[in-house]
């Protein structure tokens, strides 16, 4: 049984099980690099979970394999991604379609590089909540994610508006369809103290809104520990603790 | 609207600097439209003398170039000794056969490439991807030339279709449908190697620049909210892709007439190119300034429509 | 007019400098008035957009501000004529935030950090490859990794040998634009020890910007605060700390300390 399967209630209540997922990167001759190996946890809904490791620890790689957009020809995926007794993996592109964006989203890295230069923001949101039939106006969503002058947003193209109002746009644009869990990966880089506490208090908000359960992916000890309910420690592509933040082991 | 009329302006400067170098070039070659006559022995120095006179042909440089310009200010490109009328309507009438031939193959160039350069840029790295850019390469390394052999041999040999000219015996009499098939029948072959002459670029630079959107972290993030792939190729790939797209499109509308002008003359189409060819070995200039000045504002207009599409098309473009 | 300064003078002295962009209607940098001495490290901080990265290129030259003055050494940075530029920006370095991306990937570690000499034209090659692999030395990198490429060093590695690269001209004047941003906890102790030792053996000069105000307070003397554009608040860094005086210190500090707990 994997370590960080602790779920304390009976296990069908969990949003998100994960079991012995593997994830191997194939190198040219069909051999493979284990880039995670038997990582297992669980996520119940309303939570928000930390996910700690140096970089280059897997992460990024867990966070894309759980909604399975790691590219087949170079990646091999074993294990399962349990949410809510349905598995992801091994579903087809198809069914993937309505489940990210929908019940499972994501916010990459760098918002200026994840947002489409040459789509207005409002567009772009738009343009999720089209794909998945989302009831519910734009201006809610924004507003949503804490962006209260929606209109001039909207409106803006990415490279018209500041880091802070880009950030948020990718944030509505993954809560557009009020997904169970969103997957926020190191949402706090490049942010100020200032901003960290305000994000970190908008998520807790979401919370208990929407019982909105977050993966926050961070290398900042610090920081999980003002955001995060519980925190999952990752060492070369494994998760070796999982615990309280002020009391989880960081360092391995 | 500043950026318009500044460039209109550069275009303008353009025309006139390239018809000064065409007048230049075009008179330093040796000889004039009556070299040819002074080889016969009948006609008398004298003659020559006085027709040249007659055709201000004896004037210097700078005047002839000075009376050129006004005429053509006005709209009068001069008039043309080897088919002894005005260059103007001359032009004109080619320029339509011509433009035929080549708006109808960009066109088809070009419906043909988007498609099929973002299906190959969703191939990458299967054996398809490969097996499509050989072929292209292939195509890319026979030459217009032995293309438009080959389609005329085909022609010859089976008859499907005529080995040139643009028009049968008897169009006139035609209705108006049945002239339009007769047009488009004569029309297939040199359309079919202008396309495949095109189609092997274009196609590379659809790909390249599709392959490219596909890897961006935003193509990432839309796969990742769940876009579905038809709406995110086209909705929002497309649009981020088409910058190299929009500049390779102005020199494709640059090159309108000058592309099919080799063909025209192998295959006989009674367009520019027959009639560049033969006013450049009878030292017609007028003529020959006439054909030049247009493909050049064709050029000038083509990059200016480029340039306008991108200021439209890509919003970061918008701010500077 | 340049006179040789008193040798207890501030290096650099900013008097109302000014940068307005055309399309943006508050100005990226209003009225900033900022003096720093020789020797002493300044850090400066402030949210994304607060114009510290317009205050880093206006001091590189790599724009012109709208209004104000830069004294440095004497001179005034704004009204340099183009061959004076080029010798400044010997004196005034600056390193960014991703070393991997200004490194040239196709250059040897040895003429990634001997360029700067030969653009500047001093020394002959193979006196510039010498000083380039002491200065690779001086920063902890092996003189034997002096023909390796970028791609084959580690990213503190790579820190390093954009460090060695802009001390390689001895400056005046370090710049570190968000260089820390990105770098795991293991890395950042490494590179700030490092920049001490190089602060006692080079005597240099730095301005260090970050928006990470404990980082900023570990390594400076005087900490700086920009708003809008605007310099709020300027003290020692003890003084900052204990006695916040304008908002804005007041709320990045409050902050700050929120987030500033650290595993045993």
């Amino acid at each position: 049984m994997s370590e960080g399967l602790r779920a304390g209630k009976h296990p069908s209540q969990n949003l998100l099980e994960v079991e012995s997922l593997c994830v191997d990167l194939v190198a040219s001759g069909g051999a493979g690099v284990p880039v995670l190996s038997e990582v297992g946890f669980a996520i119940e809904p309303g939570t928000i979970v930390g996910l700690f490791g140096p970089s280059g620890c897997g992460k990024t790689t867990l966070a894309l394999a759980l909604l399975n957009l790691l590219p087949p020809a170079r990646y091999r995926i074993r294990g399962e991604v349990r949410l809510r007794d349905q598995n992801l993996v091994g579903l087809s592109d198809r069914q993937l379609e309505g489940i990210r964006g929908a019940r499972i989203s994501m916010i990459f890295q760098d918002p200026l590089l994840a947002l489409n230069p040459v789509l207005r923001a409002g567009t772009q949101v738009a343009e999720v909540m089209r794909a998945h039939q989302a009831p519910g106006t734009l201006e809610a969503v924004f507003r949503l994610a804490g962006l209260p002058e929606w209109e001039r947003i909207a409106a803006s193209y990415p490279h018209q508006l500041s880091g802070g109002e880009r950030q948020r746009v990718a944030i509505a644009q993954a809560l557009a369809c009020q997904p169970a869990l969103v997957i926020a990966d190191e949402p706090f880089t490049a942010l100020d103290a200032v901003r960290v506490v305000e994000l970190a208090v908008l998520l807790r908000d979401l919370r208990e809104k929407l019982r909105t359960s977050f993966l926050l992916i961070s290398h900042s000890p610090g920081v999980l520990v003002a955001a995060a309910d519980r925190v999952l420690v990752m060492h070369q592509g494994r998760i070796v603790e999982s615990g309280a933040p002020r009391q989880v082991r960081y360092v391995h | 609207m500043k950026y318009v009329a500044r460039r209109l302006l550069q275009a303008a400067l353009l025309l006139l600097v390239v018809s000064m170098l065409s007048f230049l070039f075009s008179t330093l070659a040796p000889g004039d439209y009556y070299s040819e006559l002074r080889l016969d022995p009948r006609v008398s120095a004298e003659t020559i003398a006085g027709l040249r006179a007659q055709y201000g042909l004896d004037r210097p440089l700078p005047a002839r170039y000075a009376a050129w310009l006004a005429s053509a200010a006005r709209g009068d490109f001069g008039y043309s000794l080897t088919y002894h009328g005005p260059v103007g309507p001359l032009l004109r009438e080619r320029l339509r056969a011509t433009l035929l031939l080549t708006v109808t193959a960009t066109l088809l160039a070009w419906l043909l490439a988007i498609p099929v350069g973002i299906w190959n840029a969703t191939q990458r790295g299967t054996w398809r991807d490969g097996a499509v850019r050989l072929l292209l390469a292939l195509l890319l390394s026979v030459p217009d030339l032995l293309l438009a052999i080959g389609f005329l041999v085909l022609a010859v040999q089976t008859g499907w279709f005529p080995p040139g000219g643009m028009k049968s015996p008897g169009w006139d009499s035609l209705g108006s449908m049945a002239r339009a098939r007769d047009i488009a029948w004569h029309m297939a072959l040199p359309v079919a190697v202008l396309v495949l002459g095109m189609l092997p670029v274009l196609v590379r630079h659809v790909r390249a620049s599709m392959a490219e959107a596909l890897d961006a972290p935003f193509a990432w993030n839309a796969r990742a909210q769940g876009i579905p792939r038809l709406r995110l190729l086209f909705r929002h790939l497309m649009p981020a892709a088409l910058n190299p797209l929009i500049s390779l499109l102005g020199f494709s509308l640059g090159t309108l007439l000058s592309a099919s002008l080799l063909i025209e003359v192998l295959m006989g189409w009674p367009g520019l190119g027959p009639l560049f060819l033969e006013a450049i070995m009878a030292r017609d200039f007028g003529v020959v300034l006439g054909v030049v000045m247009m493909s050049t504002t064709f050029l000038a207009a083509g990059n200016l429509v480029a340039d306008l599409l991108l200021y439209r098309a890509d919003p970061r473009i918008r701010v500077r | 007019m340049s006179t040789d300064p008193p040798i207890d003078a501030p290096l650099l002295r900013i008097c109302g400098l000014t940068k307005t962009y055309e399309k943006r209607h508050t100005p990226a940098l209003g009225d900033v008035n900022l003096a720093l001495g020789r020797g002493r490290i300044l850090g400066l901080v402030g949210p994304s957009g607060s114009g510290k990265s317009t205050l880093a290129r206006c001091l590189t030259l790599f724009e012109e501000p709208t209004a104000g003055e830069i004294w440095f050494e004497g001179r005034d940075l704004c009204r340099l004529s183009q061959r004076e530029r080029r010798l400044m920006r010997a004196q005034i370095q600056i390193i960014f935030q991703e070393p991997a991306s200004t490194l040239n990937p196709r250059f040897t570690a040895a003429e990634i950090v001997a360029e700067p000499l030969l653009i500047q034209k001093r020394g002959n090659p193979s006196e510039q490859r010498e000083s380039a692999i002491r200065m690779m030395e001086m920063v902890g990198l092996a003189r034997e990794a002096a023909g390796r490429r970028a791609h084959q060093f580690s990213g503190g590695q790579r820190q390093r040998l954009a460090i060695a690269r802009a001390l390689i001209l001895d400056p005046k004047l370090l710049i570190l634009d968000e260089s820390f941003s990105g770098l795991d906890a293991a890395l950042e102790v490494q590179i700030t020890g490092l920049l001490q030792e190089l602060r006692q053996r080079l005597g240099l000069t730095m301005i260090l910007i970050s928006h990470d105000l404990s980082l900023a307070a570990e390594l400076a003397d005087e900490i700086a605060v920009m708003a809008n554009g605007a310099l709020v608040e300027q003290a020692a860094t003890a003084e900052l700390l204990a006695r916040p005086r304008h908002p804005s210190t007041r709320a990045l500090l409050e902050a700050t300390l929120a987030l500033s707990w650290r595993p045993s």
